[in-house]
Parts: structure tokens; sequence; C-alpha cells
């Protein structure tokens, strides 16, 4: 064994203190190795007990009490926190996932009230204009008008999991559920029109709307790497939902 | 100034020497199960038992800190990530499987708010080591000169922060190459080989420093 290869092998082990016997032969026999080895050693030592920052405590000793004195409950998700933003700018970007959803609630209690308890009053016409608003409504209003274009359903698809990806840093849990939910149900559908579509008619259809699921699956992927944990489920779920989409389209194509 | 914690390793660093070689400490594989009383405590605050949790935040407290601190060089990001990463999980403890390993998903939860918080770019980074190598005491202190301690400092720094990350987690925190892998979601094989290559580039950069020149037979063929 010659020393580039001992010394490959000695990087790799787990632990390289302990060196198996039949590399230990070579280092009893060869000076530079054995002196390389004991630097190795003595730089893992220096990187396992360097010093850090010494803090007072305080954080520690407050959440520690925090704990202690709450007594029994279920565990119940904290406070958001928003991690402080250079800008207010750049908070509000962080925040409109969630606003999003908080108007989708809102326009929906609105709905609910007016035309199924007093049909023919036109209070929703009174709000004020909302772009976060405006956003819900169109996407509405695109999955509904978006019956026979598998092309529009993957524009859709790919707002919903824009809006997904924002939402898992800010909220994750109960929306990103409902985000991964409602990419399923585009998928299936986009799956239905691509298989209904018109190939002489319109033969990039399916391209199209593959390559839109392919971008889909790569980023919900990719994010479920870097979200929190209540997000990376949601975030699997939409990647899967993608790759079943295309698989299934990619057949017909 | 930053004042300096004692240095009393949390990690495998912190058992006693046992190597033949250089009196250093030595790194073991744990088994990655929590012991008895940890499960313990694990499915009391599943049950809702916040002091239980409490205990749970004081055993792995510094343990997060000291691999945040590698990661952020930015001692008050770092708590505030600690912090954060506790909420968090005892949000989400619910979903903590018994019998896996508790601080690989810990240490998982952690490493997704250090991710978020690179990405807002709200770190202020330092170079925390090199100027902290005066406060290094025992055997390491004893087998390597202040200058030497100082180097080393300064080449861990420069690792891209994902090599420094897993290093620092199988070398310090004494995780297996597996429950490195589940921290940073990649797999076993990346994370070998991320720790690999981290363990070459610092020897690139200090073997010629910190050895002696070599001749011409130092390197069999």
């Amino acid at each position: 064994m010659n020393c580039q290869t001992l010394r490959s092998r000695i990087l790799a082990l787990p632990d390289p203190a302990q060196v198996p016997a039949d590399l230990a032969g070579h280092l009893e026999g060869c000076g530079g190795c054995a002196a390389w080895h004991q630097l190795l050693v003595r730089v893992e030592a220096a990187v396992a007990t360097a010093p850090v920052p010494a803090t007072d405590g305080t954080a520690r000793a407050r959440l520690v009490a925090q704990f202690r004195t709450a007594g029994k409950s279920k565990p119940k998700a904290p406070a958001l926190v928003v991690p402080a933003g250079p800008t207010v700018g750049g908070r509000l970007a962080r925040l409109w996932p969630a606003g999003l959803i908080a108007a989708a609630i809102l326009v929906g209690t609105v709905a609910y009230l007016t035309f199924d308890r007093r049909p023919g009053t036109t209070q929703v016409a009174a709000l004020p204009p909302d772009p976060l608003l405006d956003k819900v409504v169109t996407a509405k209003i695109e999955l509904d008008a978006a019956a026979s274009d598998a092309n529009r359903k993957a524009r859709l698809g790919e707002d919903i999991h824009e809006s997904a990806q924002a939402l898992a840093r800010v909220s994750p849990g109960a929306e990103m559920e409902s985000h991964a939910r409602m990419f399923r149900d585009v998928g299936e559908s986009i799956v239905l029109e691509g298989k209904a579509a018109d190939l002489q008619k319109d033969p990039a259809v399916l391209k199209d709307c593959i390559q839109a699921l392919v971008k889909i699956e790569q980023e919900a992927d990719k994010k479920a790497t870097e979200a929190p944990v209540d997000s990376i489920r949601p975030l699997r779920d939409i990647a899967k939902t993608a790759r079943e989409s295309r698989i299934v389209l990619a057949q017909r194509s | 100034m930053l004042d300096v914690v004692s240095l009393v390793p949390t990690g495998p660093a912190a058992r006693p020497a046992a190597g033949p070689q250089d009196g250093l400490r030595r790194v073991t594989t744990e088994d990655g199960h929590p012991a008895g009383d940890e499960a313990d405590l694990i499915r009391a605050a599943q049950a809702g038992d916040r002091p239980a949790f409490a205990t749970l935040v004081e055993r792995y407290w510094d343990r997060l800190y000291r691999w945040l601190c590698r990661l952020t060089r930015d001692g008050p990001a770092a708590e505030d990530i600690v912090q954060e990463t506790f909420l968090k999980a005892f949000a989400a403890v619910n979903s903590f499987r018994a019998g896996s390993n508790f601080r690989a998903w810990l240490f998982r939860i952690a490493h997704n708010n250090f991710v978020n918080m690179r990405r807002s770019a709200r770190l202020n980074r330092q170079p925390l080591a090199p100027d902290m190598v005066e406060d290094v005491r025992g055997p390491v202190r004893d087998a390597l000169s202040k200058e030497a301690l100082k180097l080393i400092a300064e080449a861990v720094g420069k690792l891209p922060v994902d090599f420094r990350a897993a290093l620092v987690l199988r070398v310090e925190q004494g995780l297996s190459f597996a429950d490195v892998a589940e921290v940073m979601g990649i797999t076993e094989e990346t994370a070998r080989w991320r720790v690999f290559k981290a363990r070459q580039k610092l020897m690139a950069v200090l073997s010629p420093e910190l050895l002696p020149a070599p001749t011409n037979d130092s390197m069999k063929p």
C-alpha cells in the first residue's frame, strides 16, 4: 500500500485515531505517514475542543423557566417567530402567503354570509381593494375556467407550488398540508386534461405540462431539504404528485 | 469582547484519553438511541409534560449552541437559532418516533433553522475561533502551539459551511455518518464524503505549515 492510499483510507475512517491493523503496520514503518497521522488526530482534537463564545445564559434560563412553570399541557405550536428582516418590505414579503390564507378565509366567510343568507346584497363590493384577495379570486377563476386547458392548469400548479414554497418558511403545518392537497387536485386534473388533449391540434401541450411538472418536482424536493420540519412532508408530497403526474403524461406522449 | 466558555466538551471529546499515541481524546460512535431516562422524558413531553421538555432543553442546549456557533460564527445568532429550535421541537415533539435518535432529530431542526437564517442573511460573522485560542487549555493545548491552534481555527473557518457542519457533527458531537446524514438531509455516503473532504482540505492546508519539511523518501510510491 502506498502512502497516498493509506492517507485516503485514514481520512475516510469514522475516527482516524482508531486505525485498523492493516493500516497500523504501514504507519509503524513510515515516518512521514506517522507524523501526518499524528497531526490529523491532533487537528481533530483541536476541532472538537475549540472554544465558542460564552453567553450570559439568560435566553436558556428564560426558556427553561417558561417550560418549568407552564405545567402540563398539550404541545402546541409556539408563536410564529418571523426573523427581523432588513426592511419593512422584506417582512411583508415573508408574510404575504399567510396573508393570502387569511384573505382566503375572509373572502370565504364574507361570501357565505352574503350569498347564503342575504342573496342580492353587494357587501363584498364595498370592501376596499386588496391585492391578496385579488390573487385568491384570480386563482379560483383560473381553476374554474381552465376545464379544457391542461397548460393553464400546469401554470396554476406552478402558482400553488410557488405559494407553498413561500408558505413553507413562515407557516409550516396545517396550511402546508392544505397546499399539498390543493396541488394534488390540480395534478390529477392536469393528468386528466393531458390524457384528453387533442395532440393533433396542439402537439406541444404535453411537453409543456411535463416541463412544468419537472420544474415543480425539482424545486419542491430541493426546498424540502431546507424547510422547517412541518413543511418537509407536504413539500415531498407536492414533489411526488408532480413526479407521478409527469410520468403518466410521458407515457402518453 | 466575547468571553470564552470553559473547555468542557459536551460530545465524545469529553471522554478521557484512551489512545496509544498521543494522549488526546477519542471519538467513539454512540448507538444513537436515547438512554432510558431520555426516552421517558420524550414520552412525557409528548404527553404534554412541559417540565420534562425543559430537562431536554437543559441537556441539549450547549451541544446545539456549540455546533451552531461553528456554523454561524455568530454567538447571538447561534443562541437565537437554539431557542427557535427548541420551540419548534416542542411543537413537533409528537411527530418524533420512539426509538429513533432524538439528538439527530433535534439537530435536523436546528440545521433547517440555520439554513433559513443563512438565506435571510441575518448573520454577523466573526472570526470566532482564531481570537480565542489563548483560552484553549488541556491536552490539546499541550500538544499544539498557540500558532498551530490559530492556524487550525482559521482553516476550519474557511471550510465550506456544509463540510464544516458535517465535520463538527462527526468530530465534536460524535454522530455516526448515518446521523450526520439525517441531520443534514443528505445520504450517508454524502455525509461520509463531506467529512472526508473536510479532513482532506484541512490537512492540505495544515500539513505544509505544521509538519516537518518532507524528505525524498517520506512518501512511498
